[in-house]
């Protein structure tokens, strides 16, 4: 009986030393990453500066100072040069910034007690040394305080780190983390170590850029994630407005990950898992949510569109978007997250993969342009638009089935940007027939072309495509509703004009299956519509 | 003939049908038809409509002395209006109405005698297309394959036409359609045998056939070849198939039991009777599904033979009775290229091929049903 209660208790005790050196670690970590606050700075400053006047002054024959030579001026240039370039390092890092504190209140103390005391006692090579570490330690910390941490911004990071952080992790607000590779991933507010640069007047989370990274709100029950940045807005509202301006550079900078993180969700998640949702009304987006895995866990991610869809910026619609949003590297390859994403979408598909790839980013660029179009047009073109957006989305989840869409690997395919994808669509438009006359020839050729007698499968797939294409606006067109309501004119024409619209949009959603096919295999210069 | 097989072939000839309707409504039978079918092409995408400011009369060019009563009496009938506008040359407009016969290349004896002919009435049951098969005769031993010139008939754009090559098998005393992918072929433009390979890839059960380029001397005819295989299969499947690979592999396996019966003479007795019962259905299939209503069906037969004259002498009466055109033709008479596309078999073994000359006939501006 003894011997189970003991082991109990050991186990008991095991358990609760296991807690408390966990527990000790973890506040020490914080307390390493929590830096130093200004004030302290300051004071310690002032202390220095008072001691050593005041240990200086009371006995001025014997001082510390009385016998230190010229080389003194170099040795204070030094020490200030150091603490100016570290700044940064010296007021964040307390592993660093303790022992220097420690350090100069026993300096403090020393030349307080001697002051007072019997310094001119000492022997001179002793009162050299603390001289020479007086003057380096206040040159030291002048250096600190006309560095970085001069800046309003390595103060609002103080605050940051002091207040928000702790405020953030008491409302169950984390950090969602989007990579230049696409991945995802969430940062708990006890594992952020976030700093200033003043030099290259950065902020940083774990060494990556604050703008990499959005406030996220966790609901590990459901395991949804949605957006924080409204919650850490409002525990802004709860300080100073001095304290607002001093962290305004962080919530900027949130606000900018936030947005990026719009566009990578409508770009990486929403288009290729769920594109029709792009046809809805805004106020219906919120509700959308998408699978992904974020740290190895699948989670709901329900995250709203970019507030606007609207390409401005021109490397924007020249580059691909996908590839502009993650990082700034300027290259028009494929990214890996591109081949994964075609890979989960249509498996079995390797040896197309390149093609699918291309095809992927075109259909991106494009709904994003036809997204754009009907947020800022009205009436049928909006219609058209929303039309055309869901229709193609179902049609690009067929494309699993229609492998003799798509070219094998050896041979080159091209992808469409936005700016281009903004010319076809405003032509189309305008002028469908004629536009879906051309698309017509242009792949008619493709197919009768004596160079491609070898592509019989890429051939019979252009084929298919082209007469289902026109077969649908050829079945539109032909409506007739006289027939079958003789006597009603209202219904006549309503049903008349109803056809023509059908009739239109049936038109461009061939154009645009016709034009995402044609720029596949063709070059964009090539495809003239 | 058992139901499998005209299901078989009713579906191809439907599929075949089907993709020519299709292409019909963008391209036209005939080069020079190209212009009038690009315009078609493009009224019907724009829906149908015609711009009424073609017809409107600007007021200033109608005389002020003429009231509105005068201006009505003077308005033109619809059968004068279509008269004189079928004189005049319209090639923007795409309505077959006002469009003469003679514009599509129509050489019909008795179009001389006519005053005018628009293309729309050519298309009415009972024009003059549906006599033109008496007046022109299909001679392939002259190599004359499409005796026509029109733009229904002619196919000198050469994207239609196709062969379709079929086997008939003896099993079991029974005659039948051999399904295989080996002896069954479609050769035709690549136009058609893209959106051809397109609709087959749909139906899982007709993805059996092969494809094929069409030679460009044939690309104006639209035939059915049916080979009639003069030796007996005792049980044509997939261990048949085996069976005939084996020996040529040099290799023998003790659970393939090779059937002497494989290689012996078929029973032609039930043949001719199979035959017309295959030809009428193919006859009748073509002229409900062909491209145009105004299809006969089967034009004409030929059958070409080597040394098999016994079979082709057998099948003849039958064939007779079909009230079709015939004729049996040694395949020496005919040039190498012709024989290459329609059995090339013939060249070296002795066999019997019935071609079925299918009536090309489409309708001007497509068949939009």
């Amino acid at each position: 009986m003894n011997i189970s209660r003991g082991r109990v208790l050991l186990s008991e005790f095991i358990k609760f030393s296991d807690k408390s050196i966990h527990l000790i670690k973890n506040k020490f970590l914080e307390f390493t990453r929590r830096g130093f606050s200004s004030n302290k700075i300051h004071w310690i400053y002032f202390g220095l500066l008072f001691s050593a006047l005041l240990g200086g002054k009371i006995i001025a024959i014997k001082g510390p100072f009385d016998s230190i030579s010229n080389e003194s001026f170099i040795v204070a240039i030094l020490f200030a040069i150091i603490g100016y370039l570290s700044s940064n390092r010296l007021s964040n890092d307390s592993r660093i910034s303790i022992p220097l504190y420690i350090s100069s209140i026993i300096i403090i103390l020393l030349l307080l007690v001697s002051g007072f005391t019997g310094i001119h006692e000492w022997p001179n090579y002793y009162r050299n040394i603390l001289g020479y570490i007086t003057l380096a330690f206040i040159s030291l910390w002048a250096g600190i305080l006309a560095g970085d941490m001069k800046s309003p911004p390595w103060m609002g990071n103080l605050l940051f780190k002091q207040h928000i952080l702790p405020q953030m992790k008491k409302n169950d607000l984390r950090f969602l983390h989007w990579d230049g590779e696409g991945i995802i991933s969430i940062v708990e507010i006890d594992d952020v170590i976030m700093k200033w640069y003043e030099s290259r007047k950065m902020i940083t989370i774990n060494e990556l850029t604050l703008d990499q990274f959005s406030p996220v709100c966790l609901d590990e029950r459901r395991g949804v994630i949605t957006p924080g940045l409204e919650q850490l807005r409002e525990i802004y509202s709860i300080y100073p407005t001095l304290w607002e301006n001093s962290m305004k550079t962080h919530l900027e900078l949130l606000e900018k990950g936030y947005k990026r993180i719009c566009w990578l969700n409508l770009l990486q998640i929403i288009i290729p898992k769920s594109p029709s949702s792009l046809s809805q009304e805004r106020k219906w987006m919120k509700t959308n949510s998408n699978f992904v895995h974020i740290n190895d866990i699948s989670r709901k991610f329900s995250w709203p569109l970019p507030e606007s869809v609207q390409i401005s910026e021109h490397s924007m619609l020249t580059k691909p978007l996908l590839n502009y949003c993650l990082s700034e590297e300027d290259t028009d390859d494929l990214q890996q997250i591109e081949l994964e994403i075609v890979e989960q979408l249509f498996p079995k598909l390797e040896s197309r993969c390149q093609a699918y790839g291309n095809m992927l980013r075109s259909f991106t660029h494009l709904l994003v342009v036809l997204r754009q179009e009907m947020e800022i047009t009205s009436g049928s073109t909006k219609k058209q638009c929303r039309i055309s957006i869901t229709e193609l989305s179902q049609w690009f989840k067929s494309l699993n089935l229609q492998q003799e869409l798509f070219p094998e690997n050896g041979r080159e395919t091209y992808s469409v940007n936005s700016e281009q994808w903004s010319s076809w669509v405003d032509k189309s438009l305008i002028q469908p027939a004629t536009v879906f006359l051309r698309l017509h020839d242009l792949l008619s050729e493709e197919v009768t072309s004596d160079d491609n007698d070898h592509q019989g499968d890429l051939n019979s797939g252009i084929a298919g495509l082209i007469n289902e294409c026109t077969r649908r606006v050829i079945d539109t067109a032909s409506f007739r509703p006289k027939d079958n309501f003789d006597n009603d004119d209202y219904i006549i024409s309503s049903f008349i004009s109803d056809a023509g619209g059908n009739r239109k949009i049936a038109m461009l959603v061939g154009i645009w299956k016709m034009l995402l096919l044609v720029s596949l295999l063709k070059r964009t210069e090539e495809v003239t519509i | 003939m058992r139901h499998e097989d005209s299901l078989f072939i009713s579906s191809n000839i439907f599929a075949l049908s089907r993709v020519i309707k299709l292409l019909s409504i963008r391209y036209s039978q005939d080069p020079d038809g190209d212009e009038y079918m690009k315009n078609q092409f493009k009224f019907t995408l724009s829906g149908g409509k015609t711009n009424p400011s073609n017809f409107i009369v600007s007021e200033n060019l109608i005389a002020d002395n003429y009231n509105s009563k005068e201006i009505e009496e003077m308005a033109p009938t619809i059968a004068e209006l279509t008269n004189k506008l079928t004189n005049l040359s319209m090639p923007k407009e795409t309505h077959l109405a006002i469009l003469s016969a003679p514009e599509i290349g129509c050489h019909h004896p008795r179009l001389a005698s006519k005053k005018t002919v628009p293309v729309v009435s050519l298309h009415d049951l009972g024009g003059l297309c549906d006599s033109c098969p008496l007046s022109f005769k299909i001679d392939i031993e002259r190599g004359i394959f499409n005796p026509y010139r029109c733009w229904r008939r002619g196919h000198r754009a050469e994207r239609f036409g196709f062969v379709y090559n079929l086997s008939l098998h003896n099993v079991r005393d029974e005659w039948i359609i051999n399904n295989n992918k080996r002896h069954n072929k479609i050769s035709s433009s690549q136009l058609v045998l893209a959106s051809l390979r397109s609709e087959f890839s749909r139906k899982s059960e007709n993805a059996e056939i092969k494809f094929n380029l069409l030679d460009k001397r044939m690309a104006s005819t639209m035939m059915i070849v049916i080979k009639i295989k003069s030796k007996k299969v005792s049980q044509y499947d997939e261990v048949d198939e085996i069976k005939s690979i084996l020996p040529t592999q040099m290799l023998v396996s003790s659970h393939v039991e090779v059937n002497s019966a494989f290689s012996n003479s078929a029973n032609t007795e039930k043949l001719p009777e199979f035959l017309s019962e295959l030809i009428e259905s193919i006859g009748q299939k073509w002229r409900t599904n062909s491209p145009s209503k105004n299809s006969m069906g089967i034009l004409s037969m030929s059958v070409i033979y080597n040394k098999s004259k016994d079979l082709v002498e057998s099948i003849m009466p039958s064939l007779i009775n079909l009230n079709l055109k015939i004729k049996a033709i040694e395949w020496s008479k005919l040039e190498v290229e012709f024989i290459e596309s329609i059995d090339k078999t013939l060249k070296t073994e002795s066999g019997v091929s019935v071609c079925l000359f299918l009536d090309p006939i489409m309708d001007v501006g497509g068949d939009f049903n």
